[in-house]
């Protein structure tokens, strides 16, 4: 896993719960790394899996919860810091729409190591589509996040649901977006 | 809050810098090595680009010359930047191009099997030239564009007529030992008679000056004594001989200066390069002289016999180059007929044959060698294709013979042969009107 996904996640432990928090998941954890994170370095996604246990032990959120909220927060930092990546698009289905053939791809270009998950976009009807996510790593949660977010971003009326596909493991999973009218 | 935690994150964010400064070196050091290989190999492509005697251009498809080799300023006589920005028609002589370009009138006459062909071009001094092109359609990043491969095949046609005029030399260089043993031959001979003839003259001056001497000294002499010293003088039988023989000598020495005479006509008429200008050709006389300078080369190795069509029509033709044909063929049928591991158990034989069909007269050279592999048969009168030993063959005789008499003549050759028994070449040309 990119290291950005760990820089932002120790940022946003830090702006929710304060500096205290951070120092206590990196001495109870004993990661690999020591938590010395860089932006540009590459990390095993146990790690992430491992903080977010220990944030849910010490906050009684569940890791669940944490992770779609941390979506939401590294929606907030890649809409701020590749805002070029996005200026041309106007709604949340335009850029689910091009997360697998562009965003994904200009990805890859700076990190050719990234593990990047499937995101296919479907046009249902005009009012609705599916996002499916599919990864060798279950962060389904985190794509819900990035989605939530991303709504609220391009300030489109639309209700999102979820759908866990089997086996369940929050590898799979589809995101139903309907909009209101 | 404790210091301890400024103490370890400070810790943290140390060691993250020192990380991610290895990270960025060793990013820069394969980006360094990437950009030297990247380097490397463009310039190589550039080289190869710059170096080939093709001329390779680009232009788009509105016609404007893109890019260039150093080989279409060459070939079109114009520099980089006289060209670079004009338009492609520029290097075509009366052809009205439309733009964007009708795919059909440049690629389908470009196919796989055909990947190029023959058309015009205009140079820089205005003169229009023969030239091979091949045209393809390419796409780079989503543009469109056309790469031309040229060659001037004028400048090539003028390589092939200096080879041809090289291999006939060495047609008849590979001649030029057996020649001066066919010259050689009859100027001995022409030697050792007119040798004999001074002896026979010295002899026959020392009876005539006797008979001179016994005429003046005595004059009163009885005739029936002077007839006795001459029969004396006569009776040698050294006087009888010298008539008999001196005629001969003679009638040798003149057909010995004769034989030379005609070797070196059929030389000259070999060696001749021939000027542009087809002359009528009796077949047969040039089939003579073949087997007159070549004489050497196959007499001791086998027979030849002549079958010649004595109501032949003339031919018009390169004589030069119908020689140097003829002289190829028997030269091959003479080594086939030596290479023939069965040559000791079966005599060598050459049977040159004319006659006349149609509007054509014909020519047949069979000889009883080795004769041709099946899987040959299309090969040898592809140029450099030879089956002989290293500086034997050059593969370049029956190269020259087709496009001699195919390409220059209006002609036909044909092979037949049975490996291991002999081969035979048909030639047909048109006979003169
Ligand atoms: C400008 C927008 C975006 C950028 C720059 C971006 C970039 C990235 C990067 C750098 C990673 C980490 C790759 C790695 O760990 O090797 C990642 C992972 C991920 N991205 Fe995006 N992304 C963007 C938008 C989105 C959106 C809109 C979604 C919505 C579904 C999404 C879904 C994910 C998920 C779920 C992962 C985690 C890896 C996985 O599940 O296998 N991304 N992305
Ligand atoms: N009469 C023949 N019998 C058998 N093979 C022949 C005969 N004529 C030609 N060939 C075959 O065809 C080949 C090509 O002949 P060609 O005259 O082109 O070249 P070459 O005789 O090998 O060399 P060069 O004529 O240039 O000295 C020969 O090497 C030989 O294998
Ligand atoms: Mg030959």
């Amino acid at each position: 896993m990119k290291g950005v996904v760990f820089t932002e996640f120790v940022d946003f432990v830090e702006t929710k719960y304060g500096l205290e928090l951070v120092d206590l998941l990196f001495s109870n954890c004993q990661l690999e790394s020591g938590g010395a994170y860089t932006s540009i370095a590459t990390y095993d996604v146990k790690e992430l899996l491992q903080l977010v246990g220990e944030l849910s032990r010490q906050t009684d959120v569940s890791p669940s919860k944490l992770v779609v909220e941390y979506g939401r927060h590294l929606f907030r930092f890649f809409a701020r810091t590749r805002a070029s990546m996005m200026s041309h698009l106007s709604s949340c289905e335009e850029l689910m729409a091009s997360v697998e053939n562009q965003i994904h791809v200009d990805v890859r270009k700076l990190y050719p190591d990234a593990e990047l998950p499937s995101i296919k976009f479907e046009r249902v009807s005009d009012l609705q589509s599916k996002v499916h996510y599919q990864s060798a790593r279950p962060l389904a949660d985190l794509a819900e996040g990035l989605i939530l977010e991303s709504v609220v971003h391009f300030r489109d009326p639309i209700t999102v649901v979820r759908k866990d596909l089997p086996p369940g493991d929050g590898c799979i999973a589809e995101f139903v977006l309907t909009r209101n009218v | 809050m404790p210091d301890g935690i400024y103490q370890r994150m400070f810790e943290r964010e140390r060691e993250a810098r020192k990380r991610a400064e290895e990270l960025l070196e060793s990013m820069s050091l394969e980006l360094f090595a990437a950009y030297t290989q990247l380097k490397k190999s463009s310039e190589e492509l550039f080289t190869i680009f710059r170096s080939v005697t093709d001329g390779i251009l680009t232009f788009d498809s509105t016609g404007i010359i893109e890019t260039l080799n150093p080989a279409v300023e060459r070939i079109f006589g114009y520099a980089n930047e006289e060209l670079v920005g004009r338009n492609i028609a520029m290097l075509l002589p009366n052809r009205e191009l439309e733009f964007p370009l009708d795919d059909s009138f440049w690629l389908n006459r470009c196919s796989e099997v055909q990947p190029k062909f023959s058309t015009q071009g205009l140079n820089a001094k205005g003169k229009v030239f023969e030239m091979e092109l091949s045209v393809s359609r390419a796409s780079q990043a989503g543009r469109e564009f056309y790469v031309w491969i040229v060659r001037n095949t004028q400048q090539i046609r003028s390589i092939e007529r200096k080879i041809a005029v090289s291999q006939r030399l060495e047609a008849i260089g590979q001649l030029a030992a057996g020649m001066s043993h066919e010259i050689n031959t009859p100027i001995q001979y022409v030697h050792e008679n007119t040798k004999f003839l001074r002896d026979a003259f010295e002899a026959m001056e020392s009876v005539l000056s006797q008979v001179e001497h016994h005429l003046s000294s005595d004059p009163t002499e009885e005739p029936s004594t002077l007839s006795n010293r001459f029969r004396e003088l006569f009776g040698g039988n050294r006087l009888a001989f010298f008539r008999t023989e001196v005629p001969r000598a003679i009638a040798e020495t003149i057909h010995g200066s004769n034989r030379v005479t005609s070797i070196v006509q059929a030389i000259k008429e070999f060696a001749h390069p021939g000027n542009n200008e087809k002359t009528a050709l009796d077949l047969n006389h040039a089939i003579a002289s073949a087997i007159t300078v070549s004489g050497n080369h196959w007499r001791s190795e086998c027979e030849i016999e002549t079958n010649l069509d004595p109501n032949l029509p003339m031919t018009l033709c390169h004589v030069a180059e119908i020689n140097q044909v003829i002289l190829n063929l028997l030269i091959n049928a003479c080594d086939a007929i030596v290479e023939n591991p069965m040559q000791a158990s079966r005599p060598g034989k050459i049977v040159i044959k004319t006659w006349h069909e149609a509007e054509f007269v014909k020519l047949s050279i069979s000889d009883n060698g080795m004769g041709i592999k099946r899987e040959n048969l299309d090969r040898i009168f592809t140029m450099f294709f030879t089956t002989k030993a290293v500086g034997k063959g050059t593969g370049q005789g029956l190269a020259m013979v087709h496009s001699i008499i195919v390409e220059h003549h209006g002609g036909n050759i044909d092979v037949v042969s049975q490996p291991g028994e002999g081969a035979t070449f048909i030639i047909s040309l048109p006979q003169s009107l």
